[in-house]
């Protein structure tokens, strides 16, 4: 049960900063509306790819770090942060605008581009994350064997 | 106001996705069929929730909020990582392609529904 605040509370936050995010209206800069804002999604979507490959990756090897928290990071921050449903609503409307070119370019770089942060944040939790933390906790905790 | 909405709603929509993801992984081991089911639906929901012209505070409630935080990018295209590195590129590819083939039609299916029955609804 306990998880489940961690998830809710991580949501909340993650809700909270995509919505700020969407409204910045300094992001993009191009004349059309519609395509600032698909373009805004896209960023925030890759950004939360991103930190779940690396998350993912240092969390699968440490033990230290409890269950709750890192729940509460990935399924509850990471997951509400990042959305499919605006997604779908802005592809589509970039569609009913007209833009049938931009639409199969914006779907296929959320895709490609999605796939390929994960896949970076995950070689970045991998190789340099995890390595350095795991050399910082040796050299700064007590250790407990 | 509206944040209040954004946040209480997020809260609502992150916990709902995990309960009904990990009932449905309990169930299909080899698939992510929670995500999958989840994103769908959320697409259908966001389609009706669009169709209906609610007001700002009720769209931050629902739509970005709830539905935002119910549906996942993050995690679906985690799946789909995890998918390509077991080799399952047959797998990835289905997955990706029936979520964004599905979600759209659902997206669609929900907002020609509300402006078929309530055609000028307002609060």
């Amino acid at each position: 049960m306990k998880k489940y605040y961690f998830i809710g509370a991580g949501g909340a936050i993650g809700a909270l900063l995509r919505f700020e995010l969407k409204s910045a209206p300094t992001l993009f800069q191009s004349a059309d509306q519609l395509i600032n804002l698909a373009l805004t999604i896209l960023v925030i979507n890759l950004i939360g790819c991103l930190f779940l490959g690396m998350l993912n990756a240092v969390f699968s090897k440490t033990e230290r770090i409890s269950t709750d928290i890192k729940l509460g990071l990935t399924a509850g921050l990471l997951g509400a942060f990042t959305t499919f449903s605006t997604f779908c609503k802005e592809s589509l409307s970039i569609l009913d605008a007209g833009y049938l070119r931009f639409f199969c370019y914006y779907v296929a770089a959320s895709i490609t581009l999605g796939v390929g942060a994960v896949y970076l944040g995950h070689l970045i939790g991998h190789h340099i994350l995890h390595p350095v933390g795991k050399n910082l906790i040796s050299r700064f905790s007590i250790d407990y064997n | 106001m509206e944040i209040v909405c954004v946040i209480v709603g997020g809260a609502l929509g992150s916990t709902t996705r995990y309960y009904l993801g990990k009932r449905f992984a309990s169930r299909h081991k080899h698939l992510p069929v929670g995500t999958f089911v989840i994103n769908v639906s959320g697409a259908f929901l966001l389609g009706i929730v669009t169709g209906f012209d609610i007001s700002s505070l009720l769209y931050g409630l629902f739509a970005e909020g709830f539905l935002g935080a119910y549906t996942t990018f993050s995690t679906f295209m985690f799946e789909d990582f995890v998918l390509l590195q077991n080799n399952r590129i047959l797998s990835a590819v289905i997955y990706v392609l029936a979520t964004l083939v599905l979600s759209f039609l659902a997206f669609y299916l929900g907002f020609i529904l509300v402006s078929t029955f309530y055609p000028s609804v307002t609060y």
